[in-house]
């Protein structure tokens, strides 16, 4: 009797484990039917408004009933109408409050609107002519030219390029500053702002390049030749390269603070390859923080890393609590139920 | 009744009349509207090598989309048809009345033109647009691959070259007094279907049914009007022979 209940005590604990090792992943989505169109219903999508956040979701939806009315609205459950001519619902469907509708889908590239910058209080000179950087009360400096200059979200990092002489920098204000060889082009920040990557052509500085004018045609073809290669580095010093022309996209995602890149069909985080979903997108792709785990979007399914898949998502929302990954997603199904998915990735 | 109704509803609709004898000046009506839209094409000359046609004709062409560009221009960053992309790839033909794109072309539209594109053109006008032979099959996965290219603006280009040479074939005796009325047929077409007889495009030719709304507007133009406006005001060059790109 004794080792039957310690038996079954095990499966429990084991089942128990299991369930909780599967979150969140193994779960199913909840799922809520916020409408069932009635026959001859139809919803105009476009006047219609999917707006879900973390604490309450507020679905408003206007309906036809034919192709010249009645209107219908309905606001988080509730339908009111009819209403002969579309303004009249519209009207009504205007009252919902929704600061950030849900589109289609949100882009997943972390692309920050860049923070309004007083250029010349942060951005001067020092008292022997060189350029310096004024940020958070301390003073950074002094260069030759500061080429870039990028404010986190949080105002609490700023990245810049500077050069010197026959040296740039790619630095932060956190006292992270790293030498780089050839021409910086374009760098990128993560959401969090700790994690910074830079994309650099060639090997040769921009001394050596003005350098170039007079010299031989055969050192001036060698010179072209090394602005065909590419390299990443990241604020951390580790540089990635040389790639080719075949050096795609880089980005952050707004899920997750590791950068990621593609050369050719190939996409790396933090510098691995990684197995991706076939018509890899870097918008449609949603890593979780550790990259472990991702949901994937297309116009025909939301795809789990877990393998789980849902059919059309008609719109897609993605928020961030406590370090995990919400998703929420809309779909109508057996053309007449509006369903809301809600899933931790 | 029912045709002098509709009349009277034309002229409630329409917008302002120029004084007789005046064209009306698009320029100044859609303002910044028309501006972005005349940028865009200005700046965008590869559009006109990517049509594979003579200079008149890409220059033709692009007026007929002309006020596609306006429209788009004008609430590019307020329409949303991401859901309507996944309904139509989900259930079809009923989901499929809403438009996409700098051209605002319509999945109905790309159908049609796929179909006609497969039966009227020859493999050698498909191959010079990079067009292939289009799957036949309503399916999901071919509604999927459609909404893909209508989302690829080089696509959009490449339909309005097989548009053009689809109108090319199918009223290859319709006769036209001059360039302009041709245009204004073209036009007509594009934005209320081409597949309409000869006589109706005709008939809905000078209708003013367009605007820049989202949704609708009290104030209405001629589709047609406006393409020829463009036609005739746009910028001339550059407009680079064929595959110039």
């Amino acid at each position: 009797m004794k080792r039957e209940l310690w038996m079954a005590a095990l499966v429990f604990l084991i089942s128990a484990f299991g369930w909780a090792f599967a979150q969140p992943q193994g779960t199913a989505p909840a799922r809520t039917v916020v409408y069932s169109l009635e026959p001859g219903e139809e919803i105009l999508i476009p006047e219609s408004t999917l707006c879900f956040s973390l604490d309450a979701d507020h679905v408003t939806l206007v309906i036809t009933k034919g192709k010249e009315g009645p209107f219908f609205v309905i606001l988080d459950g509730v339908k009111k109408g009819p209403f002969n001519k579309l303004a009249e619902a519209m009207k009504i469907a205007d009252e919902a409050k929704c600061d950030k509708p849900v589109k289609g889908n949100e882009c997943n590239k972390y692309n920050p609107a860049p923070e309004a910058m007083d250029m010349e209080s942060i951005v001067g000179r020092d008292d022997a002519g060189g350029q310096i950087i004024r940020f958070n009360g301390k003073t950074y400096g002094p260069y030759a030219m500061i080429l870039n200059v990028k404010i986190t979200a949080d105002k609490s990092r700023l990245y810049y390029i500077a050069a010197e002489q026959d040296k740039t920098w790619f630095a932060c204000t956190d006292g992270r500053k790293v030498q780089v060889g050839g021409m910086p082009e374009d760098f990128k920040f993560s959401p969090n702002g700790r994690n910074a990557l830079l994309k650099i052509t060639g090997t040769l500085s921009m001394a050596a390049m003005q350098k170039l004018a007079g010299q031989s045609p055969e050192k001036v073809a060698a010179a072209m030749k090394d602005m065909e290669k590419k390299f990443l580095c990241s604020i951390d010093g580790r540089t990635f390269g040389p790639f080719g022309e075949d050096l795609g996209e880089f980005w952050f995602p707004a899920t997750a603070n590791a950068f990621y890149y593609k050369v050719g069909q190939k996409v790396y985080r933090d510098g691995i390859v990684i197995t991706v979903p076939e018509g890899f997108s870097a918008c449609a792709y949603y890593p979780s923080e550790d990259g472990k785990r991702y949901a994937y979007y297309s116009y025909e399914f939301l795809l789990f890393s877990d393998g789980t898949k849902f059919p059309f998502p008609l719109g897609l929302s993605v928020r961030t609590s406590n370090g995990g990954t919400i998703l929420k997603w809309a779909a109508l199904e057996n053309k007449k139920d509006l369903v809301v998915y809600q899933k931790t990735l | 009744m029912v045709v002098l109704i509709a009349a009277l509803a034309c002229l409630i609709a329409a917008g302002p009349a120029p004084a007789a004898g005046q064209a009306m000046d698009y320029a100044a009506v859609f303002g910044a509207k028309y501006a972005a839209a005349e940028l865009f094409v200005k700046t965008n000359a590869w559009i006109s090598g990517a049509l594979a046609l003579d200079p008149g004709e890409a220059r033709l062409a692009l007026a007929v989309v002309f006020p596609e560009i306006i429209r788009f221009s004008s609430f590019e960053d307020r329409i949303q048809v991401g859901a309507l992309k996944v309904l139509y790839v989900q259930y079809g033909k009923e989901y499929a009345n809403f438009s996409v794109g700098r051209f605002q072309m319509k999945p109905v539209f790309a159908e049609q033109v796929e179909r006609d594109s497969n039966r009227l053109l020859a493999a050698e006008e498909r191959a010079v647009l990079g067009a292939p032979v289009f799957p036949a099959a309503d399916t999901v996965e071919n509604r999927r691959d459609r909404v893909l290219r209508l989302d690829d603006f080089k696509w959009q280009v490449r339909y309005l070259g097989l548009f053009m040479r689809i109108m090319d074939k199918r009223h290859a005796r319709t006769v036209f007094a001059d360039t302009l009325e041709r245009l204004r047929f073209y036009a007509t077409a594009y934005n209320a279907g081409y597949t309409n007889s000869e006589k109706t495009i005709r008939r809905i030719l000078p209708a003013k049914t367009y605007h820049t709304e989202l949704f609708d507007s009290e104030t209405k133009y001629c589709y047609a009007d406006i393409a020829v406006f463009f036609f005739k005001n746009g910028p001339e060059e550059p407009f680079p022979r064929f595959n110039r790109q």
